[in-house]
């Protein structure tokens, strides 16, 4: 292992011991404050807080890529076994599953941001070997465009076969069926379960009017099974990326909305309670 | 269906205004007279090189000629006045007009955050440059103070019918020292191409060529090598000249590895093929050689080697020793181009066998018997020529969540305009995008007719100056691996800007510099944020061993 290497799982080691020394403070001083009658909330809730404001800061080191803040990937790690800690910490905070009135939205939230980042996590973890396993790359900005062009070399192969041959038979699929599947990625669920539904509606169509194609006609189904091949793949490609986008989308609001509630409960604690 | 005639060599002439009388006049000249222009072959006559692979220059006094540094593609003669080569350790880089390789503070990469113009990529404060250009122009740019160069540098003079700038040329080598105009000069340059030609048919310029590089190069290079670093100055001069130079494949590699798509042909003639007697030892002194053995119906490649590198040893020491039956073991063929000096067997036997203490390294063997596939990637590198890069950008696909965070903080690091496409050729699980990889040998420098893209001198990587680029494309066309994009550029209202004349969009090169400018190295290693992303040397095998 390079020294940079040692220096990086040193870090992540020290992650790590971190995480735990904060948990077992922060269960020490819970039990110590309950035995005294006192308040640990308030501590557990600072802290919760912290770590919280925390967590949020990996979205403003994204914006800070021109600047030397440390590797973005050791900035995830951080999150992650923070965000392990800050269910820990929740725990002692709350002491409720479902707490009642405007608490009960404040955890929904909380679980929301949790639940979706364990997803996220899982999701990082799992999907990319899924896409690099399709043997095609396709950047999702571009997906529309890929579709576009397969669209239009297409359209010219059928028109051309049309002209070729005087036969009705591709022009009248491309136009009643294929068409439709070409026009956008399809199947997107099925594409992420695996069930290989896109690719089984395209051959199936393909397969029911072969028997009326002849000579040069077969060239272009031919053609027209290379397409439906690559779409497979870019189906597959826009589900896989598509939720790999998606969980961001549930994540980050539901941070923001959670300290927005937070902030609510501080204001609410130090006045009403404490 | 349309037809055109099939392109020439000379379609398009070095210098569009040589004249036949210009022509009949240099052919006039010493260093042309003395040629036996019958030794030319008839589709490459001597006219036609001076005619088509040659141009005259003007130079005023204090013009710069060459920039140390500065990577070229082709050689001077001196025909009226005088030139100063300014000798180790030269000019300052201020004085020659590139960019500083200065890094930026904290603070001021910080404010990118608010400079950058996310909504409009590419502005440039024209009025401002234009101004800078001016006044930078008057101050000298490419004019020194000749007097003042003299009084604090060491210099020689070089006169009428002196050549310079070969070694460069031949070898796509940087040039080793800066020359300069002492007087109003007449300079003919001649590209490489019709440089290689006088070479090839002419005794004369081969002589005078191999003369210089001897006399310089060289000495140096062997001195270099662990081999003969112990050696007496007198051996290494018997070595010296024994020494044989050549040079295999073509040096314009780029041209005919785009025309193939970006893919190294397997069927090239070998430099010396596996059974072969071994009669030296072969150096490599630029480019790249693959080390092949025969296996099934194909060729494996054991291993490439690369400028420093040797072959043979092992085979010709145990030929010393007095083994019978030796034969060469792998067979190496160019990879592009390659420059090798061969060291005969004699000159090894009677200097450096005698003083090896251990036996060499028996690198091939280990490789051969390495599982089939384990070379894959390698193979891949090879034919891809991936092998070029120094900081090639590597994406491992089963890590890569296809965010794009590093193409954001590359943007964000370089006016809101990415410079790379996050996107290129795969090779199992690994993508090697469309960002430069900074090559060992950059064919993209070459033909620069500003000098715009060069090395930047402190970090080696290869950088473009904006201010010197004038949008011409040669560097975009000839990067074999569509690595550099031309870029409109724009004024801070967001309009693009126009030439005045044409109305045409002013184009820019652009391409990754590797963040030499910001403090932390290259944004998007930086930005990655599951480590997918790396920047690597295909050099460093061992590195690459720890990839697979």
């Amino acid at each position: 292992m390079t020294f940079q290497g040692s220096l990086r799982f040193a870090l992540r080691m020290a992650l790590g011991a971190g995480a735990v020394v904060l948990v077992a403070v922060v269960a020490l001083i819970d039990r110590s404050q309950r035995l005294d009658l006192l308040h640990p909330e308030l501590v557990t809730g600072w802290v919760l807080l912290a770590a919280v404001v925390f967590l949020a800061l990996l979205n403003v080191r994204k914006k800070l890529s021109m600047v030397p803040v440390g590797r973005a990937s050791d900035w995830v790690a951080a999150h992650v076994v923070l965000g392990v800690v800050v269910i820990v910490i929740y725990a002692f905070h709350a002491r409720a599953i479902w707490p009642s009135g405007y608490e009960l939205a404040l955890a929904l939230l909380f679980y929301a941001v949790i639940l979706s980042g364990l997803i996220g996590y899982l999701l990082q973890r799992m999907a990319p070997a899924s896409l690099a396993n399709l043997g095609y790359e396709v950047i999702w900005e571009r997906i529309p465009a890929e579709l576009a062009d397969m669209r239009e070399r297409i359209e010219a192969s059928i028109l051309e076969c049309a002209r070729e041959t005087g036969s009705e038979v591709l022009p009248r699929l491309y136009r009643e069926e294929l068409a439709w599947y070409f026009r956008r990625p399809r199947f997107v669920l099925a594409s992420l379960v695996g069930t290989g539904a896109s690719s089984s509606w395209v051959h199936h169509r393909l397969d029911s009017v072969s028997i009326y194609l002849r000579g040069k006609e077969i060239e272009h189904a031919t053609f027209l099974r290379e397409c439906a091949r690559r779409k497979v793949h870019i189906d597959r490609a826009y589900a896989i990326q598509g939720l790999l986008k998606c969980w961001l989308l549930v994540h980050v609001p539901a941070t923001y909305g959670f300290l927005v509630l937070v902030l609510w409960h501080l204001i609410l604690v130090h006045v009403y309670l404490v | 269906m349309s037809s055109i005639p099939r392109p020439q060599r000379w379609d398009r002439p070095f210098d569009e205004n040589m004249s036949d009388d210009d022509v009949a006049r240099l052919l006039a000249f010493p260093a042309f007279a003395d040629i036996d222009a019958a030794r030319f072959p008839d589709q490459i006559p001597l006219e036609g090189i001076v005619h088509n692979d040659s141009r005259l220059l003007h130079f005023a006094p204090g013009e710069v000629v060459v920039r140390e540094g500065d990577y070229g593609n082709s050689a001077f003669l001196v025909l009226e006045g005088t030139v100063s080569v300014v000798l180790a350790p030269g000019l300052p880089a201020s004085m020659l007009g590139r960019s500083s390789s200065r890094k930026r503070g904290f603070a001021s990469a910080f404010s990118q955050l608010w400079r950058n113009r996310n909504d409009v990529p590419e502005v440039r404060v024209y009025e401002r440059r234009s101004q800078a250009a001016a006044s930078s122009q008057a101050a000298g740019v490419t004019m020194v103070d000749i007097a003042a160069v003299k009084q604090g540098n060491s210099t020689v003079q070089l006169g009428s019918g002196r050549i310079f700038g070969e070694i460069a040329a031949l070898a796509r080598g940087p040039r080793t020292a800066t020359v300069i105009a002492d007087s109003n000069s007449v300079l003919l340059e001649i590209r490489w191409q019709g440089l290689r030609e006088l070479r090839r048919f002419d005794a004369g310029w081969r002589e005078r060529i191999d003369r210089t590089y001897r006399a310089n190069a060289l000495k140096v290079h062997l001195g270099e090598d662990p081999l003969f670093a112990g050696l007496p100055p007198e051996a290494l001069e018997k070595v010296a000249a024994a020494t044989l130079f050549e040079t295999y494949g073509s040096l314009d590699w780029n041209v005919q590895f785009k025309r193939k798509s970006g893919s190294e042909s397997r069927d090239v003639p070998p430099i010396v093929a596996e059974g072969d007697y071994p009669d030296g030892l072969l150096m490599i002194r630029g480019g790249f050689a693959r080390v092949t053995r025969h296996i099934g119906n194909g060729e494996r490649s054991l291993t490439y080697l690369s400028a420093g590198s040797s072959f043979g040893l092992d085979e010709l020491y145990r030929m010393w020793r007095g083994e019978p039956g030796i034969s060469l073991r792998a067979s190496i063929a160019p990879l592009g181009y390659v420059d090798v000096l061969r060291v005969p067997y004699f000159i090894l036997v009677e200097h450096v066998f005698p003083n090896l203490t251990q036996p060499p390294q028996d690198n091939l063997h280990e490789a051969y018997e390495r599982p089939l596939t384990d070379d894959s990637l390698m193979e891949w590198a090879i034919d891809e020529r991936f092998i070029n890069g120094t900081r090639t950008m590597m994406i491992d696909l089963d890590r890569c969540v296809r965010c794009d965070d590093c193409v954001r903080a590359c943007a964000s690091t370089h006016g809101g305009n990415p410079r790379f496409v996050r996107h290129g050729k795969q090779h199992d699980h690994w993508m090697v995008t469309n960002a430069c990889m900074h090559c060992i040998d950059p064919v993209c420098m070459i033909g620069c007719p500003t000098g715009a893209i060069h090395r930047d001198q402190a970090t080696g990587m290869v950088v473009i100056n904006d201010e010197s680029c004038i949008g011409c494309q040669t560097c975009a066309n000839s990067c074999p691996y569509d690595n550099i994009r031309m870029v409109e550029i724009r004024n801070p209202l967001g309009d693009i800007i126009a030439d005045s004349a044409t109305g045409r969009p002013i184009l820019k090169a652009s391409k990754c510099d590797f963040c030499y400018e910001q403090p932390g190295g290259p944004a998007c290693v930086r930005a990655c944020p599951h480590d997918a992303l790396s920047r690597n040397s295909f050099a460093e095998l061992a590195k690459l061993a720890e990839l697979r």
